[in-house]
């Protein structure tokens, strides 16, 4: 049931989802914001990878007007001769759980918006997309523990309920990564996908033991390290006094002075991220807030999808 | 231009600072939210220099106003004195002062002084100028500064051993206070009239014993100037125990004499036994006392076998000998003749006789008899008072009555009040008998009469637990001469005294008598009738003990007396005569004035038995400095210590720092205005 993608260039495709951020931003809704961006990586990709796949029988429903004749059991009407529509397994193909880091750091931004949007974006966009497959899409909000969870549903409704908790600010006050995820790996009991949308600007010490407690229980993971250009940078010119947005601590800083050392200890912490992912297998991905998100979402799937190909190419071998 | 502080000078440097930050300045200001604060370590501000001062004339007030701060700190002075006035023989004022009070006689403790002091002397620069002074309980002046400043300086030293060598401890107290305090004001008196002080000192040579008196400290403020070098006598051995009398027992019938055994801190004895003084030492002891360190026992001697052995009592078992001969009080009631007009009898207790007879006898001083008027025909002598409740019925009595110097009269009813003071007065005054309503009381005691003085104290002045339910009323004025010593609360006259040239009477409104009144039964009547009788008798000295340094009690209408000492030698004594009536040596003193002979027990005074050494931070609580240089500092010091006070003095008459103070004030007030002005259009600029 899987399907190959062709390898088409995103930008000739559809130009829309590859806007400037800052302009793609600027769009109060966010479901729009959302329907833009898929509408402009989706496009490219010829068709669902997911589709039909796994169809299994799961329930039956009475037949309602404007239910697809299609799906009537017509054995059903033959022997008891009432309407009945077979359900499928795959309504429920994927089930996503997005966790949103709604820390006061990621309320930080230099570029014409902060992270927290672009963030919120990337999740609205990821769930428009999985919805727009007839995948349960779930959304939890952290920031030192799970502040809000939308457990991942397919039903009427819950695209809007995933936007309004979207559209709620950033308030928590720190971040701490490994309690969120090993609470949410308590709650998950079906296998699925996890995209977790972070700055991960947090210490790392037990990040590894939380990420492999969630791959352990077969849940695949996607990480997306969200971070503000100047945040890897660091180039700012004016000697300034620098107020910590979680903590309030002030600390006066020079930035020429410490820009180099603040480079190599930045760049020390994202190989760390980067690393830690690796041993673990998850599927890292870094974005900055200038970064368009349509090309980063499209060749994430473009990504995912070839893995998956070869993983299925080289299940047939061995059966065959 | 001379500074009295240089070292402030350094302080110019602070000039450096406005400059400095006239050059620097801190640029940044800004603030600044970020993400995170963890991969960031702060770093100091960074300072940027500018090429060029901008503000001349505030750099300028600020430097001058610093320049002028540090200035004042290093106290300018005009001009430094062209000479050091100090010659080389400008020497130190050193007073020497000595002690010989009654515990130097403990052994070793004179020789180690001497000693001392020969070493000390011996060793003096000639430039030093010294005085010599002694004390016990006085202060002695054996050379004063004005004789050693007529003396050559080589002949200074051998005179005032000489006159070391005259002295030796007395019997008498230490006054160590009295003693710095006079040697202190000699000093100052030597520095009077001197332009420059010179340098000063006074050695102390003495064993600074504990008993010693140091309360004239109190009342001195020590000059910080003057230090003092204590140079110890030190005894052989510091162990010492000693005797001296406490007052009688309260119980007029217990005669025997009560002795404190007191026994030092630094004693190593505790057993001591106690001996006649004429017996020997074979002899055993009349008590055995175990005292421990550091306390004291009082015992009761038994009466002595004869009245020669208990002239003294020796304390033995002690290293110090000093002071263990005590001279022991003769107690040798004055004889008194009493005459009491009245009817009652001596066995009435409802009279008022059965009482005054009872309390008169027990009065220690006196040994008193009793007579009626039939009496005063056998009685050798003339009554020493006369106390009447009725009216003489004799002629003679009622002579005897107007002209005795003495009369004390207790009528128990109005008439015989009028006919007793017609008799004393010659004028017969209006008394009647007052109409009492349950009882009144004594009100307004004159506690500073002589009858009633000894009661002035809190404890003993209260009267009122004493009811009179029958008085007599004096009408009218009190006669001239007269004057009510006690009233009773309705106003009336209770007690009145009545003075004419030598005589004196006295009218009791009130009998003691249980008809009249609870008096004779309350706790005042004994000690009362005591005082009167005292009193009556021209308050003679009533003691017969004295220390060493006392002076011997004369009786007050004594005009001439003989005073057999001691040794048996006697001295006479006539009044207003300069002879000195002070007792020198411990012994058996009798002074015989006229008929009357007092017997005067004088022993050591107490407090030299108290030989443990004082700490020298007692003194020094009294403000006294220590000095613990022996060495007398030479010439080149002194001259600069001089010079150096008179750079103050200098300083003092010129403060130019005050005007150096000013001036940097109102430069900054200026600045303060300037800066004020120059921001303020700045900011008006920008607003534009």
């Amino acid at each position: 049931m899987s399907a190959s993608v062709p390898a088409t260039s995103p930008s000739s495709s559809d130009p829309i989802g590859f806007v400037d951020p800052r302009v793609l931003l600027q769009i109060q809704s966010l479901e729009l914001r959302a329907r833009h961006v898929v509408e402009g990586f989706a496009t490219g990709l010829n068709r669902s990878p997911y589709h039909g796949f796994s169809v299994e029988f799961t329930e039956y429903r009475q037949y309602v007007p404007g239910d697809d004749p299609r799906y009537l059991d017509w054995r059903l009407l033959a022997r008891s001769d009432r309407f009945y529509v077979k359900r499928f397994e795959d309504e429920t193909n994927l089930r996503c759980l997005m966790l949103l880091d709604a820390s006061r750091s990621m309320d930080f931004g230099t570029v014409g918006h902060t992270k927290f949007d672009y963030a919120r974006t990337l999740a609205a966009t990821f769930g428009r997309f999985l919805i727009a497959q007839r995948d349960a899409v779930g959304l939890a909000r952290f920031s030192g523990d799970v502040d809000e969870y939308l457990p991942p549903r397919y039903r009427a409704g819950h695209w809007r309920r995933l936007l309004v908790l979207l559209d709620q600010p950033c308030t928590g006050r720190s971040t701490d990564l490994c309690q969120p995820l090993e609470r949410v790996a308590e709650r998950l009991s079906k296998r699925g996908l996890l995209v977790v949308i972070s700055d991960f600007l947090a210490p790392l010490d037990r990040i590894e033991t939380s990420l492999g407690c969630l791959t352990a229980r077969g849940q695949e993971v996607l990480v997306f390290q969200v971070l503000d250009p100047t945040e890897i940078t660091f180039d700012f010119q004016q000697p300034e006094l620098f107020e910590d947005l979680e903590t309030g601590k002030q600390l006066y800083v020079d930035p020429a002075m410490l820009r180099r050392d603040y480079q190599s200890r930045m760049t020390a912490h994202l190989a760390e991220v980067e690393k830690i992912c690796g041993r673990l297998g998850v599927t890292y991905r870094r974005l900055t807030t200038a970064e368009p998100l349509g090309d980063s979402l499209g060749e994430l799937l473009r990504s995912r999808i070839r893995s998956r190909d070869r993983r299925n190419r080289g299940t047939n071998r061995r059966s065959g | 231009m001379s500074w009295l502080a240089p070292f402030y000078l350094a302080g110019l440097l602070a000039v450096a600072a406005p400059i400095v930050f006239h050059l620097w300045r801190r640029t940044p200001r800004g603030r600044r939210v970020f993400s995170t604060l963890m991969f960031l370590r702060p770093s100091p501000p960074r300072m940027t220099r500018l090429s060029k001062i901008e503000h001349w004339l505030l750099l300028l007030l600020r430097a001058l106003a610093l320049l002028l701060i540090a200035l004042a700190f290093a106290r300018p002075i005009w001009r430094i004195p062209a000479t050091t006035p100090v010659a080389a023989e400008d020497g130190e004022f050193l007073a020497i002062l000595i002690d010989t009070s009654a515990s130097m006689q403990r052994e070793g403790a004179w020789s180690s002084a001497m000693q001392k002091l020969r070493e000390r002397v011996g060793a003096l620069p000639k430039s030093v100028i010294p005085a010599f002074f002694s004390y016990d309980d006085r202060f002695a002046s054996q050379m004063s500064f004005t004789e050693t400043n007529e003396l050559d300086a080589g002949s200074r030293g051998p005179l005032l051993l000489e006159r070391a060598n005259g002295l030796k401890p007395t019997g008498r107290g230490s006054r160590l206070g009295e003693a710095l305090v006079r040697t202190a004001q000699s000093l100052q008196e030597a520095q009077a009239g001197r332009a420059l002080p010179r340098p000063q000192r006074i050695w102390l040579i003495s064993d600074m014993q504990a008993g010693s008196d140091l309360s004239a400290l109190r009342a001195f403020d020590w000059p910080a100037d003057i230090p003092v070098e204590w140079i110890p006598a030190t005894a052989k051995s510091s162990s010492n125990a000693g005797l001296q009398l406490v007052a009688s027992s309260l119980d007029a019938s217990d005669s025997r004499i009560r002795l404190r055994v007191t026994n030092d801190l630094a004693s190593t004895g505790q057993q001591f036994t106690l001996h006649w003084g004429d017996s020997s030492t074979d002899d055993p002891p009349v008590l055995t006392v175990l005292v421990p360190p550091g306390q004291g026992r009082v015992v009761a001697l038994p009466n002595p076998p004869t009245p020669e052995m208990g002239r003294s009592v020796i304390l033995r078992g002690d290293d110090q000998p000093f002071d263990n001969l005590l001279w022991l009080p003769r107690r040798t009631p004055r004889p008194c003749q009493v005459l009491y007009i009245g009817d009652d009898k001596a066995d009435d207790p409802a009279g008022q006789r059965f009482y005054l007879e009872r309390a008169l006898a027990t009065n220690p001083l006196y040994r008193v008899t009793m007579i009626g008027p039939q009496d005063t025909a056998t009685a050798g002598t003339a009554p020493d008072l006369i106390v009447a409740t009725q009216s003489p019925q004799e002629p003679g009595l009622a002579n005897l009555l107007a002209r005795h110097p003495r009369v004390f009269l207790s009528p128990t009813t109005a008439e015989t009040a009028m006919d007793l003071w017609a008799a004393v007065a010659g004028a017969r005054p209006t008394v009647n008998e007052a109409r009492v309503r349950d009882y009144v009381l004594w009100t307004e005691i004159d506690f500073e009469s002589a009858w009633f003085a000894p009661f002035a104290e809190a404890q003993f002045a209260d009267f009122s637990g004493i009811h009179f339910w029958k008085h007599r009323e004096w009408s009218g004025d009190l006669p001239e001469g007269a004057r009510a010593l006690v009233q009773f609360d309705s106003g009336d006259p209770a007690v009145i005294e009545w003075q004419r040239e030598q005589r004196r009477s006295w009218v009791f409104l009130s009998g003691w008598h249980p008809a009249d009144s609870q008096l004779a039964r309350s706790t005042k009547f004994v000690p009362l009738i005591w005082r009167i009788l005292e009193h009556a008798m021209g308050d003679r000295p009533t003691t017969s003990t004295a220390s060493v340094g006392d002076t011997l009690p004369i009786p007050p209408e004594a005009t001439a007396a003989r005073i057999r000492k001691p040794d048996e030698s006697t001295t006479n004594w006539t009044a207003g005569s300069t002879e000195s009536l002070i007792a020198e040596e411990p012994g058996i003193y009798q002074v015989e004035a006229g008929t009357e002979i007092v017997t005067l027990a004088v022993n050591l005074p107490p407090e030299e038995s108290r030989t443990d050494p004082l700490a020298p931070e007692q003194l020094e609580a009294f403000g006294v400095k220590w000095s613990s240089k022996a060495a007398v500092p030479t010439a080149a010091p002194v001259a600069e210590q001089l010079r150096q006070q008179q750079l103050v003095e200098l300083e003092h008459q010129q403060q130019l720092w005050r005007w150096a103070l000013v001036a940097a004030i109102g430069l900054l007030v200026l600045e303060s205005l300037l800066a004020g002005w120059r921001q303020s259009a700045a900011m008006s600029a920008v607003d534009s």
